[in-house]
């Protein structure tokens, strides 16, 4: 019975995401609630035939970059790997994932599992998948009024790891949020181990120490509350690195070398200094998988960053590169990115307040956006739900070289007529996709078709 | 003329863009040809209420609030006796639950400041979403975000104003936040004072003697922002 049941959820649901997919939406998460409704065992059923390890990829921010780039170490090595990777990290969007890699028969054609989860899923998702190892890329703070406050999302990241005991958790240690959670847990720790000197000035939400509340006290700082902490008052400091990554030079895309169980030099040619910590991450869960690390620089080489992750287009000889940002730290980062680019450049920035975005915009205040007063920078486009809030924002802190606009394809192509030869776009969530769908248009790129 | 603004712990009470709130009393007051000062508090500083023309202080989270409320005891007095004074006061979120009588966080329940003559209580639902008052103090409405488990089942003070939508900080009877002298409490944020150029006018009017035919300022960002927010509640 429940098999029969099982080979209805799995053909329903195979049905519904080929219909989506006809129809071009991307990220699924309905056709997994509706086979969870019609077995609720399917995702226990599924995974349970998984003989490889099952890797789950949790943080605030660079969870799709991780878990991508997971993905691609397992293919690598020949794997068959069941991956979210449009980003569906909820339980509906999991069970997709599952159902996606097996027979309508409901066996599984998997041998792994990388999976990004939402922070405030993962207590759902255990129950029904075990993973072997639990990745938290960081804590920041992020859309109040969904997750709470980050001692919130602690305490829920917390509760689902409570529930399974065996599992090892591959965290960043730099950051003094997460590392709460390696308490009394079996757990590998990554970092970048040296100043990198990075301009910042963004606020840092972590920056006081969980244990005893006492302002904590840097070596050195990379941004946010990241980098080499220690309280003067409780002894609470960053624990040892098992993976770190040194002699980072950020001057043309990305150079760095890792010592971890092997050591490994990596020269990349795209950028972002948060990308060495989706790098690291990736390897260390890779590692602790089993598998050798030996000749992976390819994969990293090789790997082309997602949707809106600094995604590069050429319309009418103009670089476009749009960038999701989601919360002050992902923005502050993008920020910080943008003006790394020497070159003169225009900068369009766009905030929707849908129940996925986060409705409460107040964390645009919080954004560094004086860092974009540059005779680099020449004009600022505000968009989304809330570009007159952003214009308030801009107007506030003394900027005069903005606009506001639309982002539907014909304003874009106006905007990139007038632009200067760059043009950054950064945009949160529910804007992503409209935009990326518009600039593939406007760049001739054919429209993708079915499949990811 | 320069106000002086004391701007109570940004480092732990900055929750929900708080900066956004000290940023508007900077901005208008610049424009009305008024200095402004701001003078940023740290734990353990003292605060020097003589000198101050405006105090503010915004929203952190439960365990900061705890922080806040026992560092700022030491120098409770001196608070209610500025704010007896006729100090101008701007509390927001936890900032405003922390001069009450007392005040739950992590489901324990604190002694607050007793500046106000309030005693919050919590629910275990949080109250979250758009917040529209019809406010008395600016005559107009005033718009912006709650996210907040307190609310006062009792309040003997005005409010800032009664709720048309939204949950608001006296649930039974739809008012929210309160006004006592020159003080003003209140659990919007959004923040408040960028969506809200009336009401930050009227501080600064509170804090200084300028009268309303001293400026005019171009709000038309401001007003479409408003307009998105009105809006949104409607549907």
């Amino acid at each position: 019975m429940r098999k029969i049941r099982n080979i209805i959820a799995v053909m329903v649901c195979k049905i519904l995401i080929f219909i989506s997919k006809l129809l071009g939406k991307k990220g699924s998460s309905g056709p997994g609630s509706i086979a969870m409704k019609i077995s609720p065992t399917i995702l226990r059923d599924l995974s349970s035939q998984l003989k490889g390890p099952v890797v789950m990829v949790c943080g605030t921010n660079g969870k799709t970059t991780t878990n991508n780039l997971l993905y691609s170490l397992f293919k690598s090595k020949g794997k068959r790997v069941v991956c979210n990777n449009v980003g569906a990290n909820m339980l509906p969007g999991v069970a997709c994932a599952f159902i996606d890699s097996a027979s309508v028969f409901a066996n599984l054609k998997a041998d792994c599992a990388s999976i990004e989860c939402d922070e405030a899923s993962l207590r759902r998702v255990v129950p029904h998948v075990k993973p072997d190892i639990v990745v938290i890329t960081n804590l920041f703070r992020d859309q109040l009024d969904r997750y709470g406050e980050i001692e919130q999302t602690l305490g829920l990241l917390d509760e689902a790891l409570c529930m399974t005991k065996d599992t090892l958790l591959v965290i960043n240690g730099d950051d003094p949020v997460s590392v709460r959670l390696s308490y009394g847990r079996k757990c590998i720790f990554y970092g970048v181990g040296e100043d990198c000197a990075l301009l910042q000035s963004d606020s840092k939400e972590g920056r006081f120490c969980l244990d005893c509340g006492n302002e904590l006290s840097y070596n050195y700082n990379h941004y946010s509350q990241l980098g080499d902490y220690y309280c003067k008052n409780c002894g609470f400091k960053r624990p040892e690195l098992d993976y770190v990554a040194k002699n980072v030079n950020l001057s043309n895309g990305l150079k760095f070398d890792i010592d971890g169980k092997e050591h490994i030099t990596l020269s990349l040619n795209y950028r972002g200094f948060y990308n060495i910590y989706n790098i690291l991450a990736s390897i260390c869960a890779f590692a602790q998988s089993g598998y050798s690390t030996d000749g992976i620089g390819k994969v990293f080489d090789e790997y082309k960053p997602q949707i809106g992750r600094m995604e590069s287009f050429d319309v009418r000889g103009k670089q476009i590169i749009l960038n999701l940002a989601k919360n002050p730290a992902g923005f502050n980062q993008a920020i910080s990115t943008v003006m790394s680019d020497e070159n003169k450049k225009d900068v369009l920035i766009a905030v929707n307040d849908m129940p996925s975005d986060g409705r409460d915009v107040s964390w645009l205040w919080d954004i560094d956006f004086e860092a974009l007063k540059s005779e680099n920078v020449g004009r600022i486009y505000l968009s989304g739900t809330r570009k007159y809030d952003l214009a308030v924002r801009l107007e506030y802190a003394g900027f005069e070289n903005f606009t506001v606009c639309d982002t539907d394809k014909d304003s874009l192509s106006d905007i990139i007529s007038k632009s200067e030869k760059v043009c950054y776009m950064l945009v949160n969530y529910t804007v992503l996709f409209d935009v990326q769908t518009s600039l593939k248009v406007l760049s001739g790129q054919n429209e993708e078709g079915i499949g990811k | 003329m320069t106000i002086n603004i004391a701007n109570i712990y940004p480092d732990i009470l900055n929750m929900y863009g708080d900066k956004g709130n000290i940023a508007a009393l900077c901005y208008r007051m610049n424009k009305m040809g008024i200095n402004s000062c701001v003078t940023d508090y740290a734990i353990g500083d003292k605060i020097d209420f003589e000198k101050t023309n405006i105090v503010y202080i915004g929203g952190g989270s439960e365990k900061d609030q705890v922080t806040a409320m026992k560092n700022l005891m030491q120098d409770s007095e001196s608070f209610k006796r500025y704010v007896e004074d006729g100090g101008c006061v701007l509390a927001v979120c936890s900032g405003y639950e922390i001069l009450g009588k007392s005040f739950y966080a992590d489901g324990k329940k604190y002694d607050g400041l007793g500046i106000l003559n309030l005693e919050f209580e919590s629910k275990k639902s949080r109250m979250i979403g758009e917040i529209i008052l019809e406010s008395p103090v600016t005559n107009g409405k005033i718009v912006g975000f709650e996210n907040h488990g307190g609310y006062v089942s009792d309040s003997e003070y005005e409010p800032l104003g009664n709720v048309i939508s939204g949950f608001g900080s006296c649930n039974s009877s739809k008012k929210e936040g309160v006004v006592y002298k020159k003080l003003i409490g209140t659990y919007i944020h959004g923040p408040l004072l960028p969506l809200n150029p009336d009401l930050t006018d009227h501080i600064i009017k509170l804090a200084s003697d300028i009268s309303d035919e001293d400026f005019k300022i171009n709000n038309s960002y401001e007003e479409m922002a408003r307009s998105y927010i009105l809006g949104k509640t409607q549907n």
